[in-house]
Parts: C-alpha cells; sequence; structure tokens
C-alpha cells in the first residue's frame, strides 16, 4: 500500500512537472526571441540559450508601438473603472433588493456570453455613421457589454457575503442608503471591488475583434497593432516577440502578485457551484 | 419603498446596457433582413432572404462543423487533462501547491493574439523548436502544423489546449478544496482505494463545477476568432476557417454586412440552443 502511494507521488510530481515545463517554455521561447541577436533567432537547429543578449528590439519597438500601449491603457482603464463603479451599484442593487433567480441578473449575466461577432457588425455601422470610428469611445462602448455583466456578477457575490446588520445599524442612525453603500459597504468591499478592477482591465486589454474592427491608427490598442504587424514586419520576429512579450506583461504580473484576487474573479465562474 | 430602492441602484448598470448592448443588437436584426451590401449603393430589403441563403452557404455549414469539432477536441482534452492535473496537486502536491497554481494560472491570462503569434514561433516551418525536440527524441515526422491544411486545426486545438487547460485545472482543484475532509475521511475509515474513493464519491461531487467550467468553455470555443486571425487567417484554403472568422471575412473583407448580420444570428441561435440543451440534460441527469 505504502509502496502505491509513493509510486502515484511520483507520478503526480511527473505530471505537474511536466505541466509546469509545457506551460513555460513558449513564453520563454518568446523572451528569447525579441532578446537574442538577430542571427541566433529563427534558426534550425534552434538555439536553445543565446550567447549573449540585446535590447536593440525592445527599443524598436517601445518606439514603434508606444502610441497602441498608450491606448491600452487608456482603454482598458476606462472600461474598468467604468465597469466596476456600475457594476458595484448594480451588483448592490441585487444582492439587497432581488432575489438570486431575478430574471433581470439572468439577463445581465447572459450577455457575457454574447459571440463578438453579432455585436461588433451593428457597431460598425452606427460609429460610422456617428463618425466615431478609430475613437477612444468605439472601443469603449462595446467592451463595456462585457465589463459590466462581469461586474455586476462579481460584485453581487462579494455583497451577498457581507452580513446586512452591518448596514441596518447606520441606516437606524439616519444614513441614507447611498452614504452607506460608499461609508459602510465600500470598504468591506475593497478586496472585491480591486479583483474586479483587475480582471474587467485585463479582459479590455486583451480582447481583439471589437478593436480590430472599430480602429484604425489613432485608437489602435496593443492587440490590433501586434495583429498588424504579422504583414508590415513579416521578419523582424524580434520586434514582433517585444511587442508580444509587452502584451503579455500586465497579465502575467497579475497573474504571478494578485493571485488572491485571482481566486476572487473565478468566484465568477462557480456561480453555480 | 423597497421597489423604489432596488429600481434606483439597478438602473443605471441597466440602462447603459440597454444602449450599448440591446440597442445595436436590434440594430442588427433590422440589417440582416437587407440586402446591405458596403459594395453597392443602395441596400433592398429582403425579408428573411439572407438567413435562407446561409442554409444553403456550404462554406458556412463547412465553417460551423469545424468549430464543432474544435468544441469537442478541445473541451474533452483540456476537461481530462485539467482533471489529472487538480487530482494530482490536490492528493500529491503540499508544499508547492500555491506556487505552482500561480505559475500555471499565466496562460489564461494572456492575450489569446499573444498565443497565436507564439504559435508562429513555436511551431515555424522551418525553425520549429518543437520539431527539432520531435526529431531529438526520434520522432520521424515533421509536421508543417498551422502552414499546411491538414494539421492546421489541430495546431488551433494544440494552442488553445496551452492556454486553457489551466483554467480547467483551477475550477476542478476549488471544486476539490471545496468537499468537507470528514467525507473523504469516513469513505477511507469504510476500506475505499484510492481509486474507488476518487471513481464514487470525488468525481460525482465535482458534477456542478464540471458542468460549469465545460459549459464556460464551449461558448468561449464556439467564438474563437483571435488566434486563427494571427495564426492562420483561416487557411491554407479554408481548412482552419471557423464560423467567427467567416462572418469576419462575410462581412468585413466582402462587405456583405447584411449576410454577416444574419450568419451572425444564426450561431448566436445555435449557441443558446445548445447552451440551454446542454444545462437541461446535465440538471436532469444530477
Amino acid at each position: 500500500m505504502g509502496g502505491r502511494t509513493s509510486a502515484f507521488k511520483l507520478l503526480a510530481y511527473v505530471i505537474v512537472a511536466l505541466a509546469v515545463v509545457i506551460t513555460f517554455f513558449p513564453i520563454y521561447w518568446m523572451l528569447l526571441t525579441s532578446l537574442a541577436p538577430g542571427k541566433e533567432v529563427m534558426v534550425y537547429p534552434p538555439k536553445f540559450l543565446p550567447t549573449k543578449l540585446t535590447l536593440k528590439w525592445w527599443e524598436y519597438t517601445l518606439s514603434h508601438i508606444g502610441a497602441s500601449l498608450v491606448n491600452s491603457i487608456i482603454i482598458a482603464g476606462s472600461v474598468s473603472f467604468i465597469s466596476t463603479t456600475l457594476g458595484f451599484i448594480a451588483g448592490y442593487g441585487f444582492a439587497r433588493f432581488r432575489r438570486p433567480d431575478d430574471s433581470t441578473l439572468f439577463w445581465i449575466l447572459s450577455i457575457r456570453f454574447m459571440p463578438a461577432i453579432v455585436a461588433v457588425i451593428p457597431y460598425y455601422l452606427l460609429f460610422n455613421a456617428l463618425g466615431l470610428l478609430d475613437t477612444y469611445p468605439a472601443v469603449i462602448i462595446p467592451h463595456l457589454s462585457i465589463g459590466i455583466p462581469f461586474a455586476v456578477w462579481l460584485l453581487r457575490g462579494a455583497v451577498t457575503a457581507i452580513p446586512k446588520e452591518l448596514e441596518e445599524a447606520a441606516l437606524v442612525d439616519g444614513c441614507s442608503r447611498l452614504r452607506v453603500l460608499i461609508r459602510v459597504v465600500f470598504p468591506l468591499l475593497l478586496p472585491s471591488f480591486l479583483a474586479t478592477l483587475l480582471f474587467t482591465f485585463i479582459w479590455s486589454w486583451n480582447e481583439f475583434l471589437f478593436a480590430l474592427v472599430l480602429t484604425d491608427v489613432k485608437a489602435r490598442p496593443l492587440t490590433v497593432a501586434i495583429a498588424g504587424m504579422r504583414e508590415a514586419h513579416g521578419l523582424m520576429w524580434g520586434a514582433v516577440s517585444a511587442a508580444a512579450t509587452i502584451a503579455a506583461l500586465p497579465p502575467l504580473i497579475i497573474a504571478l502578485f494578485f493571485q488572491k484576487y485571482l481566486i476572487t474573479g473565478l468566484a465568477f465562474y462557480r456561480t453555480k457551484g | 419603498m423597497k421597489l423604489n430602492e432596488s429600481t434606483f441602484f439597478v438602473l443605471p448598470a441597466v440602462i447603459v446596457l440597454l444602449l450599448v448592448v440591446v440597442f445595436p443588437l436590434l440594430y442588427s436584426v433590422y440589417v440582416s433582413l437587407y440586402n446591405y451590401d458596403l459594395l453597392l449603393p443602395s441596400p433592398n430589403f429582403i425579408g428573411l432572404g439572407n438567413y435562407l441563403e446561409a442554409l444553403g452557404d456550404s462554406r458556412f455549414i463547412a465553417s460551423l462543423i469545424r468549430t464543432g469539432e474544435l468544441v469537442i477536441m478541445c473541451v474533452t482534452v483540456q476537461y481530462l487533462l485539467g482533471l489529472l492535473l487538480a487530482l494530482s496537486l490536490y492528493y500529491h502536491v503540499g508544499r508547492f501547491r500555491g506556487l505552482i497554481v500561480a505559475l500555471l494560472s499565466i496562460p489564461p491570462m494572456i492575450p489569446p493574439v499573444v498565443i497565436g503569434y507564439m504559435g508562429r514561433l513555436i511551431f515555424h516551418p522551418v525553425a520549429s523548436p518543437v520539431n527539432y525536440l520531435l526529431e531529438v527524441v526520434h520522432i520521424p515526422a515533421k509536421p508543417l502544423w498551422h502552414t499546411s491544411a491538414q494539421t492546421s486545426l489541430l495546431t488551433i486545438f494544440l494552442l488553445d489546449t496551452w492556454q486553457w487547460t489551466p483554467f480547467m485545472m483551477l475550477l476542478l482543484l476549488s471544486g476539490l478544496m471545496a468537499i468537507p475532509q470528514e467525507y473523504l475521511e469516513s469513505v477511507r475509515i469504510d476500506g475505499a482505494s484510492p481509486w474507488q474513493e476518487v471513481r464514487h464519491v470525488v468525481l460525482p461531487l465535482l458534477k456542478t463545477v464540471s458542468v460549469v467550467a465545460i459549459l464556460f468553455r464551449a461558448l468561449d470555443i464556439l467564438r474563437i476568432f483571435d488566434i486563427i486571425y494571427v495564426l492562420t487567417y483561416g487557411g491554407p484554403g479554408t481548412s482552419s476557417e471557423v464560423v467567427s472568422f467567416y462572418i469576419y471575412l462575410t462581412s468585413f473583407n466582402y462587405w456583405r454586412i447584411g449576410y454577416g448580420a444574419a450568419l451572425s444570428w444564426l450561431l448566436t441561435i445555435i449557441l443558446s440552443l445548445l447552451a440551454m440543451i446542454y444545462l437541461k440534460y446535465v440538471v436532469k441527469s444530477f
């Protein structure tokens, strides 16, 4: 029995170690391609360790996609802030005054599953008519359609976990609901609020289809800029690798340093669990 | 009184969503009834003409089937691998579990566009490090990955699996950690083998979280677009043209916006039906 258990343990460690290696290799390879000198990338047999490192491609990339980087930050920042604020207020309303099987709540949640392609067509026509194509609102507005449902759901769950008595004491003391929301509920919800900010930020930062169709050059975020490098810089593997690494950096940092909030965010997927 | 308060809190989000979701979607239904072509002068009302055309559009049907194949491959493999990883971590990895979970949770956070680009690097037809590793372990095959019509869909499956298996693992692990320890202890006292414990106690308790995880993943893959745009652009030929990509080309390359809108509604209807059938069937079998 003991022998079998340790055999299982060994097998489990091998499986997990393999998963870690497979997870890391492509990320390492991309980083390597962005830092290695031109002669050492895209060769066969491949070089798994560079002889020296260069920041040439990083400098080149930052000077070429700097504007897209700023666009991504502005768009994702706005989406994250607006979604989380509206989601907080609505989430509170649903948690305190509506039943869990409320039909409005279900409707809001189901929007999360809407295929982007069905919405991007009317957005394109409408923004074209309004002269809004290739502006920040042209990306922010569609992103809100996913960001708000996400925020409502996460924060509704978080409010449900807070005991009602705390608010009732303040209400008895003559505070208005809105004051209670800001002074009593908000401080208690801060971790979930931050988690929601992070998740909606990353979602918007990663999004591609809306941004691809609704922007051109001026408002283009990082994801679209990288996809565009496909043709324009077909052979500049180092430059594209550096750009892709930059785009992957915020999610990476959040995954590593904000583990706690990430787990909170997962609650979204465990709604019925 | 209560009703007014609830409306006051819920209303802002609902109004914004009505404006940014419902209004565009209604407009899309309207457009789908027109022969709306941005390369032609004025659109004509053609009723359900676009929808009827879609039923006979073999390229659309093929893209749907291709997407279905991708959903089945991805969901099955990702679920099984995720389960294997979650069980391994839960039963045998104690000390480093937190660290490993943190490391493995990176791929789902990375933009799919970046994943598609990563695919271009590691599956490059000439300089692929993966093919080099195959050579080192004496596997004679030298696949052309995304640049061959035979393996393009497989390559997308591999990349999607790389990205999303950790997501399955995270959900299943959180399901495992929610199982009360007393359950498992009493089973062990009754003399159940580890296999019996997993098969008859743990797996049934994971049913709910499994249903949710599989549903989320299936709905995501039904809409897959980003990786394909970057990696294969639907090709070679139409070998990796999934339904979202075909609708994208129809609307924004061939500029047949009315027809694209109709196709996108058919996709949405299929998606909703599948989700409903799945949930109904699974909930019944509980």
